[in-house]
């Protein structure tokens, strides 16, 4: 058992008087949780109350009623044991490595899926050959293994990449990077693989069914059951008998004594995962056998339910996973036709899901300790998110030895990274997709992506390692050349490879999007030789990638502020070339709107084909150079403060002309960007509305919402109940008069979601709202709302907005609506920042006891919190449904939570700047380049786990903790640039 | 005239008993410490007085009324505010938004004033921003200048501890409860908080219980001194009686050998 056993006290418990002892003890515990939180409790007791007596009338109606005879109960039940089967293979994932690093693995739902698609692709491989019918057994054992060995491989990966460094950082770090790492997964196996659904190969000796004690049992439900309890088994033995299992529970227990007594913790850690992932790819086949059909998305919902069943038993405890998933599996067998056919919910089982989210938030609600104890609600703010630095881990150690001349290894790894990074791009398509667009001259953002890997690669390859304790550098020279080389040679290395693969295998019916195009033979355009003839394209990837990393080393030969001008030239170059419809069109808008002439401008910027001119290239890059230069001068004064040495007068002219210049260009805006940008910036403004909304409840007061979707399209449907003649209301009132139902439908929702989380901790937390974003959605889709909703198809004629006389129709004047509730949802975030019930929710991120003992009512914080990030998304949806006209449950996936988490957490919690960035890049260039709109959740997926393990404060971290974090990097800067002598032991 | 009294206070964890029977009538204006060996129960009774932790049996009266079973938050709006044995503070918050948080609730306004900016708010915002100045002017130099609008986390250990005590007295307490706060001090620190606790009675006439293992400063601060053994009040008094109490030096010490039954 990886459980944790109760710590038991030496001293026994003395004899008292016993009976009136524990009666008064009885009476006073009641009091004192009486006072503790009386209406949350008894409202949670009502929603306890109400769901027994449902599900009683529900139940009760159906067995009465004999609408099913019992050989179909009966199946029902052999069917929720055998999913139940494949829910407790992977949770046994969830709750083992819980078990040991306290941590939930949310992506383990995707390395079950990864072994689900390996099944398919080794199935169908040997469906092809005799010893499928021959041997139909040997031969789903060696898929079985084939599926397990990958999905090992993958969770040991992500254990390595993602989770190893960030050992020992807060809670929710990890968390985020498990999220990440999830999209990146489902993406990635879409972009490999193609996005179409995989059909299994049919097994005969599978087909048909066995009674055995009067069930009635399909073969393969019988393999699926049989092959599950023989691994779970196997599993238990390992875990209770064997050495290694006994490393596993005394890591579990505790890692630094483990590690004292000899245990290899790190090992043993990767050996959990490794055994987790391999139940997972077993779940994966046997998934596919019964259901046939797998797809790069069918590992959310299973992983989920298995989620749910791994706390349902206790999470840390295997068999209780076992058992959680059976009953999980029947739950959702048997809930629909059980209970709510009973209630005469029409299309039960449609709701399946939202029974299987139903089970996972009442659970967490209400028995979160399972069968065994382990805590959920806990008393430290682990709810502080993503917010504090880790401590560097101990793998880095090895950085605090005097630098050798050049890091051959860290090199190396770094030029491997690169070109797996060039490869992988290549093998989903991006090099093709990309190469549709021109951005410079005749260069291609394809090839540009191509050489910007081994640059980038490369120029962190050829920064000096990181310094620590003001240890000096070794003099820039002719190591940081030397690294350069060495990445873009790896990553040449590893392309030449790559494409004298493609060149002569064809691997197009496994990896889908390895075309032709990209090395072809004399006609194609040969994407990744740039162009040429193998023999010589070989040489010339070699030699690019060289010379990219070589480049790029050799920036670190400047000083600083040179070489950050250098880099800030080239992101002018490149953004100038990526955005050139944009700026054309920004361009062609100033001279119609403003009549300033700047046609011959666009001549010398752009190409008749759309792309920068070489020429543009060069002035643009010129220019960022030069503001950069100027900029950073070193007896330039900041702005701010040449404003306050202004007299008062004067201060007050300056911040109104200022003002005004703004207004103007807002008021502009839309008439220079021309209907199709306006509807982008529309797009991205609805989500940072709703990300300035979920700030508020992550950044300030730091609870990881994952269903904040929900409140949006509670907002957005209100809005088109109410204003849609068409809608079941019918009463087609003004959107005016919705607002006010809009606000209070949204607080309803907050405070509803808020209640029960309460005592929640921050990875429950996050899961439970995920489960309720889930409900919302699917209850909006049902065919049981439908009267109200409209299932499927939504509320359609929402009417458009009204200001007086003014009908706001089409994206640009829809434009200034929504500049106005972004301005005040900006202007709300910065007014709470710095006010009473601001400083109370910052104070609950950084310390929930604490803030609560320094008289912070922690319920009221938590829940203003939760209803103010609803009423402003709830105000988005209103504003998306008259946008849009019509209202879909499509519109509210989860991904939409995803996206909005993304863009606060790279663009820098609690600091709004950085949001409205985040914002402005993240969800506004994939509407604006439809080449990124397809590999947008990849790109989320991977930033997400590079800002965890890079910069979890964010590209723009709020000013106090840029301070912070980055304090010490700029003492030593101070101290290295005062010119202070090298210590001893710096090597050089 | 008796602030806090704390009448047969028991709390268990699982099979131990942390708190025992334990009865304690403190004063107004006293400065009482509790000492005890490690695992006496100290924090234990600080984390119930406070409400941190939910009391088994027995009762906490402060100033007339009960509050067993009231909120930590309700419980510091009636006067009892404390520092934490690890400080405990809000890392990432400037110094001055730390202190300003403990006015919390002797202030009102809520989002949509704040929102509104009226003139009640801002007032409000101004006396809290000049009471967590007070707060933290009360410790000299070391808060004040540049360092309250830096981060609480770039403080110096020591400056963390008399920020933490900053922001309890900012709560306008009438019982201070200080778990150790000389702990991790040095010498010279440690004798000047010890004179502080006897200013902070003397000029704002709290009332002070002291968790303390420094006895030095338990001597100096002290005018009652309690000690704890395994949950249960083993003596009372002042510090030299306490100090030559058999069964105190027996808990502190062992039995000798030749007591031994």
């Amino acid at each position: 058992m990886l459980g944790f056993p109760p710590v038991r006290s030496p001293r026994e418990p003395r004899l008292e008087p016993r009976l009136r002892g524990r009666l008064r003890a009885l009476a006073d515990r009641r009091r004192a949780r009486a006072v503790q939180l009386p209406v949350v409790d008894s409202f949670l007791w009502v929603v306890r109350i109400a769901a027994v007596v449902l599900i009683a009338i529900g139940a009760f109606n159906s067995i009465t009623s004999g609408r099913l005879d019992s050989q179909q109960w009966r199946d029902l039940i052999v069917f929720g044991v055998a999913q139940g089967s494949v829910y407790a293979l992977i949770a046994l994932g969830y709750t083992m490595v819980y078990g040991v690093l306290r941590f939930i693995n949310f992506a383990h739902g995707e390395v079950f899926m990864i072994g689900a698609i390996t099944g398919y692709f080794v199935s169908d491989r040997l469906a092809r050959t005799a010893l499928w019918d021959a041997q139909p057994f040997v031969a789903l054992f060696l898929v079985l293994v084939c599926c397990m060995t990958v999905s090992a491989l993958v969770a040991l990966t992500l254990e390595r990449v993602a989770y190893r460094p960030l050992r020992g950082a807060p809670r929710l770090i990890p968390f985020i990077t498990a999220i990440g790492a999830s999209f990146f997964l489902q993406y990635a196996v879409a972009g490999l693989f193609g996005v179409d659904v995989k059909e299994y190969p049919d097994v005969k000796v599978l087909n048909g069914t066995l009674t055995f004690l009067g069930f009635r049992i399909l073969k393969v439900h019988l393999l699926v059951i049989v092959a599950a309890l023989v691994m779970m088994i196997g599993l238990q033995v390992f875990v209770e008998r064997s050495r290694t299992g006994r490393a596993m529970r005394a890591v579990a227990e505790d890692q630094e004594m483990a590690r004292l007594m000899g245990v290899d913790v790190d090992r043993t850690i990767a050996l959990v995962f490794g055994i987790g992932g391999a139940m997972a790819g077993a779940a994966g086949l046997l998934f596919g056998l019964v259901f046939r059909n797998v797809f790069f998305l069918t590992g959310f919902l299973p992983g989920i339910k298995a989620f749910t069943a791994a706390v349902l038993g206790g999470i840390g405890n295997m068999v209780g996973a076992v058992l959680g998933g059976l009953t999980i599996g029947s739950v959702e067998s048997l809930g629909p036709s059980l209970v709510l056919s009973g209630l005469d919910i029409p299309a039960a089982h449609q709701l399946k899901d939202v029974v299987a989210f139903l089970a996972l938030v009442l659970i967490l609600i209400f028995r979160p300790t399972g069968i065994l104890g382990e805590r959920v609600a806990d008393e430290r703010g682990e709810v502080a998110v993503a917010r504090r630095r880790s401590a560097p881990p101990a793998a880095r150690e090895g950085e605090l030895l005097p630098a050798r001349e050049v890091d051959l290894g860290r090199a190396l790894r770094l030029g491997l990274l690169a070109g797996l990074a060039a490869v992988f791009v290549s093998a989903i398509g991006m090099v093709q997709r990309f190469s549709e667009r021109e951005i410079v001259g005749e260069v291609s953002l394809g090839t540009l992506l191509l050489v910007a890997i081994p640059l980038v690669l490369g120029y962190a390859g050829g920064r000096a390692p990181p310094q620590i304790e003001g240890f000096a550098a070794a003099r820039p020279g002719r190591r940081n050349l030397t690294a350069g080389l060495l990445v873009g040679l790896g990553s040449g290395a590893v392309m030449t490879v790559f494409v004298l693969l493609i060149d002569n295998f064809d691997v197009r019916d496994v990896f889908v999007n390895i075309s032709p195009d990209l090395v072809a033979d004399e006609n194609g355009p040969q994407l990744l030789t740039f162009g040429n003839q193998l023999p010589v394209g070989i040489l010339v990837v070699l030699a690019l990638n060289l010379a990219a990393g070589m480049a790029a080393g050799a920036l670190h030969l400047l000083p600083d502020r040179w070489r950050k001008a250098v880099l800030a030239g080239a992101i002018a170059a490149a953004g100038f070339g990526l955005l050139q419809s944009l700026i054309h069109q920004l361009l062609r808008g100033i001279q119609e709107e403003l009549n300033v002439l700047t046609a011959p401008l666009i001549r010398f910027l752009y190409q008749s084909s759309g792309a920068l001119s070489w020429q543009g290239a060069a002035a643009v890059g010129l220019a960022g150079f030069g503001i950069y230069a100027v900029r950073t001068r070193p007896d330039r004064t900041p702005f701010q403060a040449r404003l306050e040495r202004l007299p008062r007068r004067r201060q007050r002219v300056v911040s109104l002309a200022i003002l005004a210049v703004v207004a103007l260009v807002l008021g502009e805006l839309p008439q220079i960007l021309g209907p199709f940008y306006s509807e982008v910036l529309n797009i991205a403004g609805i989500f940072l509305v709703m990300a300035l909304g979920l700030n508020i409840v992550v950044g300030f007061a730091g609870m990881l919402d994952l269903g904040y979707v929900a409140f949006f399209a509670v907002g957005a449907y209100t809005t088109a109940l109410i204003t849609s003649p068409t809608s079941s209301l019918g009463v087609g009132w003004n959107f005016w008069v919705a607002v006010p139902f809009v606000v209070l439908a949204a607080a309803a929702a907050g405070l509803l979601v808020g209640t029960p989380v309460l005592r929640m901790r921050g990875d429950y937390l996050a899961i439970v709202t995920l489960g309720f974003g889930e409900i919302a959605r699917l209850l909006f889709l049902s065919d049981w709302l439908k009267p109200t909703f409209g299932g499927a198809q939504g509320v359609t004629r929402v009417p458009d907005i009204v200001i007086g006389p003014i009908d706001v129709k089409g994206p640009q004047a829809f434009l200034y609506v929504l500049f106005a509730l972004v301005l005040l949802a900006a202007y709300v975030s910065y007014a709470l920042q710095d006010s009473r019930i601001g400083r109370a929710w910052m104070a609950m991120r950084e310390d929930e006891a604490v803030a609560e003992a320094m008289g912070v009512n922690i319920v009221a914080a938590k829940l203003s919190a939760f209803i103010m990030g609803a009423i402003l998304a709830g105000l988005g949806g209103a504003l998306f449904a008259t946008k849009i006209g019509s209202v879909f449950p499509q519109s509210f996936d989860v991904v939409v939570s995803i996206t909005v988490l993304v863009v606060i957490i790279v663009g820098g919690m609690a600091s709004v700047r950085g949001v409205v960035l985040g914002a402005l890049v993240l969800v506004g260039l994939p509407e604006l380049l439809r080449e990124f709109e397809e590999y947008r959740f990849l790109l989320y997926g991977a930033l997400l786990i590079f800002m965890m393990l890079s910069r979890p404060e964010g590209f723009i971290p709020s000013k106090r903790r840029a301070q912070e974090l980055h304090e010490e990097e700029l003492e030593q800067d101070a101290w290295l640039g005062a010119g202070a002598p090298a210590p001893t032991g710096s090597g050089s | 005239m008796a602030l806090l009294e704390i009448k047969e206070l028991t709390k268990d964890f699982g099979g131990v008993r942390a708190i025992s029977e334990l009865d304690l009538v403190v004063g107004e204006a006293e400065i009482v410490s509790v000492i005890g060996p490690n695992g006496a129960g100290k924090t234990t009774l600080f984390n119930l007085i406070t409400g941190m932790l939910p009391v088994d049996r027995g009762d906490i009266v402060f100033d007339g009324r009960s509050i067993a079973g009231l909120r930590p938050s309700q419980i510091l709006e009636l006067g009892v505010a404390r520092t934490f044995q690890t400080v405990r503070l809000f890392p990432e918050m400037t110094v001055r938004e730390n202190v300003m948080v403990a006015r919390h609730c002797r202030t009102k306004s809520g989002i949509l004033k704040a929102i509104l900016r009226l003139p009640s708010f801002r007032r409000e915002e101004a006396e809290t921003r000049r009471r967590a100045e007070e707060a933290l002017a009360f410790f000299g130099s070391r808060l004040v200048g540049y360092r309250t609008d830096m981060p609480a986390n770039s403080l110096s250990y020591a400056n963390r501890r008399r920020l933490e005590i900053a922001r309890a007295v900012a709560s306008g307490p009438k019982v201070i409860l200080l778990d150790e706060p000389t702990a991790g001090m040095n010498p010279r620190e440690t004798q000047e908080l010890g004179r502080l606790i006897g200013e902070l009675r003397d000029q704002m006439g709290v009332t002070i219980l002291l968790i303390e293992h420094d006895m030095p400063t338990v001597k100096g601060a002290s005018e009652r001194v309690v000690v704890l053994d395994h949950g249960q009040k083993i003596a009372e008094g002042s510090y030299d009686e306490v100090a030559t109490n058999e069964q105190v030096i027996e808990a502190y010490l062992g039995r000798k050998a030749g007591s031994l039954r």
